[in-house]
């Protein structure tokens, strides 16, 4: 369904003109840019706080799904967004035909990659589960002690797994729950003479999350991340990579993160273009809830996605100051004389504190019917 | 020089394999004159089981300074250590020891092994290496028995293994044991069958405290410690057969063909627990260490009761005699706060070099000695305001040191012209001088890295909280340069250096003291664990990246 030609013509004051005009309603145009002028100083801003990559999650900060990378790594208010249970648990009760599958790869400069897998489906009428899978490594890590001494090479890997159930609440309301683990293996179990543990693990977290659909160009999102099973609400555990204590256990905690998003739906050119704008609040302490704002850090993310061909997909946007470009294309395939539309996405990166332009990242988007 | 020094340097070099590196390890633990001129022993203690062992090193003065002309390894049998893993943790003086000593033709050391019954590290012996017929073994002296059910404290077991070796002229070895008494050599040198001493190639002697004789024990599971003396000390002088022995209550002297020794007075008390005693070749200049233990009651409450816990609390004091210990006068310390255990001295003229070790503090350096005296090092050699205490350590701010690296033993050497000075170092190879101490050169194993700036190595590259990674690099042109962290989403989490001007250099561009990383950012929390990458750039637009796996739990 097209969800432009469904619009009611009594929304003027939003919309600020006609809605099957060519061109961005001036209304909705005025709202997203005093949004996007609120926010721009976050994307310049975002290293007035404390350091955010010295902190647990750099998984979950470079995001799952190559065609949200493309339009800066935004998804939260855009139900169709995949892997659904990590974007927004809510997003697994979304109307979708058939089970939604997306596999997604990444490599970037210095030897990392990355990999993302998600998968939902509905249940009943009103609910939906989900799955989904963040991994990030490195390929060819030189293990050097401190003599010098090449030891081999390792191949350390760091992962994040959900499992989502959402509801629909209302006709416009999505409510979600997922539960989340991390987890890591240095790879080091040949190199060191250490009794290393099989992998580390994060106890399970949870995160919440709610969508609505407003009127029908508008959509939001929001989720909180990271909430642990304690009286803190504190995603903490124990790190201990090793048994014998040669290594030393660290208390460790994922930061609580608050995550805003709204979406817009516009036309541009007769063709839908829609803007994304997400705002992201961090809590840099362990405790229930911090006020003081030396203790939050606060970015901010932008995309656009625009249809600017048959079955294609122009996208760009920013994630904090990164610059990320993509496309994608459809493919209406049909398996068993039912619709099968395949999507390929590509994305590039632009990671600005290193100066690194990262061309390789591809996801396939699919479902099954 | 000799004709059976030259016969064995023929052979060193001859049988030589000659090292990958300069040396076992950068991590040493102990460093003693080796018994042909111009040489030095190091005790390799490393974490690969190819790095303990021990090294030699031919030092020569060239036009370029002081540089390691050939080296050889002697890597330790499996399972066999010659330093115990703890004995940096220990609390107690007499067990802060690394041993290596001459012996005739060969080096002596300590050895370590863990038990098989309790897997706790126990003291297995002697360490004999015999550099000419390149080998090294270890053997057996007569020892206690430890229950395998129920064995002692890593630090009690401490208390019972080699504290000092004194060799004698004729080859004769005489080993502080604590507890266990001296065990002496009888036949010269020890008979070596099957690596264990026969009973009857060395004899057993414990201290009567009342007398001062000599008794001695043909089983020491017979023994009662509480009726003998524990000896931590000894030192002999060869050429008038001068016996020192330290033990828990005093200093002793005598001769040593003699069943009796004599008490020395250390200024008002003649019952010090004396714990270390170090002469020159001479035996006009004498140091000695004393450590009183005091039990320290620490009151708190917990859950509304009073809790009340011992701790022994160890204070040391150093005595200094330059009349062949005719007398002997306390070192004045400088500051109540430093308060240290010595690892080795070494005599230069009329100046003792002590390597030592803050008993609860990381105070580490050497202590130069003059009389009763401790020197501060010149204010030329830093402009920057430091604590006063740390003036009287000579480490990495007066120059001994270029990188962050304990000091862990110092020794004079023969240089032909005069003596030099060699100091190990935990972590930063060595140093040695070749003018008393003015000046210093590190000898390390570097690997050397690519010029201009196409490779940058983190040295290690797996941190573990408790350590620094050394970001090593090479400048084909001398630049100023800035080196960054980043995580692993590319987002910056330390600045190091910025702008830092930096030479070229045949082997590598790196300032050990500043180009390092501690695990921690730039408002200096500890980051959690993970993968970081270390970029060095330079202001001429080349760049390089390292990798860095952290596991977290920075201190």
């Amino acid at each position: 369904m097209n969800r432009l030609t469904s619009l009611p013509s009594a929304t003027p004051w939003l919309l600020g003109g006609n809605p099957n005009s060519t061109s961005l309603p001036l209304g909705g145009n005025l709202v997203f840019m005093l949004l996007l002028l609120f926010t721009a100083p976050l994307l310049a801003w975002d290293e007035k706080k404390a350091n955010l990559g010295g902190l647990e999650g750099f998984v979950e900060r470079m995001g799952g799904g190559i065609r949200e990378l493309g339009r800066g790594n935004t998804g939260v208010a855009d139900d169709s967004a995949m892997p659904g249970a990590f974007w927004n648990p809510a997003f697994v009760a979304a109307s979708h035909k058939g089970i939604p599958i997306s596999i997604d790869g990444e490599q970037r400069n210095l030897g990392r990659a990355g990999m993302a897998f998600g998968i939902q489906s509905g249940l009943g009428s009103r609910m939906g589960v989900g799955f989904a899978l963040l991994t990030r490594g490195v390929t060819d890590f030189e293990v050097t002690d401190e003599d010098e001494n090449n030891l081999g090479n390792a191949n350390p890997y760091f992962y994040m797994a959900y499992l989502s159930v959402g509801w629909r609440a209302s006709r416009k309301d999505l409510i979600g729950l997922s539960f989340s683990k991390s987890g890591e293996n240095f790879d080091l179990e040949d190199k060191y003479e250490m009794d290393w543990s099989d992998g580390g693990q994060s106890p399970t977290s949870y995160n919440i999350g709610w969508h609505r659909q407003w009127l029908d160009r508008w959509e939001t999102g929001i989720v909180i991340r990271n909430l642990g099973f304690n009286s803190d609400l504190t995603a903490r555990w124990t790190r201990s990579p090793t048994r014998d204590n040669m290594v030393a256990s660290t208390e460790t905690f994922r930061p609580k993160t608050l995550e805003m998003g709204a979406l817009y739906h516009g036309n541009l050119q007769g063709q839908r273009i829609d803007l994304h704008l997400e705002i992201l609040d961090y809590q840099l302490v362990d405790t229930l809830l911090a006020f003081d704002p030396d203790r939050h850090y606060w970015t901010a993310r932008w995309g656009v996605e625009w249809a600017a061909f048959r079955n294609g997909k122009l996208r760009a946007g920013m994630d904090s100051r990164n610059l990320t470009l993509g496309c994608g294309y459809r493919f209406d395939l049909r398996w068993n004389r039912k619709p099968w539309p395949l999507d390929l996405d590509w994305a590039l990166v632009y990671e600005s504190q290193a100066g690194f332009w990262n061309p390789l990242s591809v996801g396939v988007r699919t479902r099954i019917p | 020089m000799h004709l059976k020094y030259l016969v064995i340097l023929v052979a060193f070099i001859v049988y030589n394999t000659p090292a990958k590196d300069v040396f076992l390890s950068n991590f040493s633990c102990g460093i003693s004159r080796g018994f042909i001129p111009g040489t030095v022993w190091i005790i390799g203690c490393g974490e690969a089981n190819s790095a303990n062992g021990y090294s030699v090193l031919q030092l020569r003065q060239t036009t370029s300074g002081l540089e390691a002309q050939g080296s050889s390894d002697f890597i330790l049998p499996s399972g066999i250590m010659g330093v115990h893993e703890q004995v940096f943790y220990s609390q107690f003086p007499e067990n802060r020891r690394f041993i290596l000593t001459p012996a005739g033709t060969a080096m002596i050391g300590q050895a370590f092994k863990a038990s098989p019954d309790s897997g706790i590290t126990e003291s297995a012996g002697l360490v004999r290496i015999l550099p000419a017929l390149q080998d090294i073994d270890t053997f057996k002296i007569l020892a206690g028995n430890i229950d395998p059910e129920s064995p002692p404290e890593w630090e009690d077991l401490l208390q019972v293994s080699v504290h000092s070796i004194a060799v004698d002229q004729g080859g004769q070895i005489w080993t502080a044991r604590g507890p266990w008494g001296v065990a002496r050599s009888i036949t010269s040198p020890l008979t070596w069958e099957n690596n264990v001493a026969i009973p009857d190639s060395a004899s057993t002697l414990v201290l009567n405290p009342k007398d001062g004789r000599w008794d001695t024990v043909e089983d020491l599971s017979d023994l009662d410690t509480t009726k003998s003396l524990s000896v931590w000390a000894i030192a002999i002088d060869s050429s008038k057969g001068t016996l020192w022995v330290g033990s828990n209550k005093g200093l002793w002297r005598g001769h040593r063909d003699s069943t009796k020794l004599n008490r020395i007075r250390l200024g008002t008390i003649d019952t010090l627990r004396i714990t270390g005693i170090w002469m020159d070749d001479l035996a006009q200049k004498i140091v000695v260490e004393s450590a009183l233990r005091d039990t320290v009651r620490d009151t708190t409450r917990v859950n509304g009761k009073t809790q009340i816990k011992k701790n022994v609390k160890v204070i040391s004091s150093l005595w200094t005699s330059w009349n062949q210990g005719n007398s002997f006068e306390k070192v004045n310390m400088p500051y109540d706060s430093l308060d240290v255990s010595v690892y080795a001295v070494a005599f230069l003229g009329n100046v003792g070099w002590a390597a030592v070790q803050g008993l609860e503090s990381t105070d580490n350096g050497l202590i130069q000695i003059q009389g009763s005296t401790a020197s501060k090092w010149p204010d030329s050699l830093t402009n920057n305001s430091r604590e006063a205490t740390s003036r009287f350590l000579w480490g990495m701010e007066a120059g001994v040191v270029d990188r962050d690296g304990s000091i862990t033993g110092v020794t004079t050497f023969d240089l032909g012209t005069g003596k030099g000075l060699a100091v190990s170092t935990f972590g930063a190879g060595i140093s040695v001088s070749a003018d008393s101490g003015r000046t210093w050169r590190q000898i390390l194993n570097q690997k050397s890295v690519k010029t201009g700036l196409k490779e940058v190595r983190m040295v290690p590259s797996v941190m573990r909280g408790y350590g620094t990674s050394l970001v090593a690099y090479r400048l084909s042109k001398s630049a100023k340069v800035t080196i960054e962290v980043f995580s692993y989403d590319m987002r910056k989490v330390r600045t190091i250096v910025r702008n830092e001007p930096r030479l070229a250099d045949p082997v590598r561009s790196t300032n050990p003291r500043e180009d390092i990383w501690d695990g921690r950012d730039d408002a200096g929390n500890p980051v959690v664990a993970g993968m970081y990458y270390v970029r060095v750039k330079d202001n001429k637009d080349h760049e390089s990246w390292g990798k860095v796996l952290f596991l977290g739990g920075a201190q």
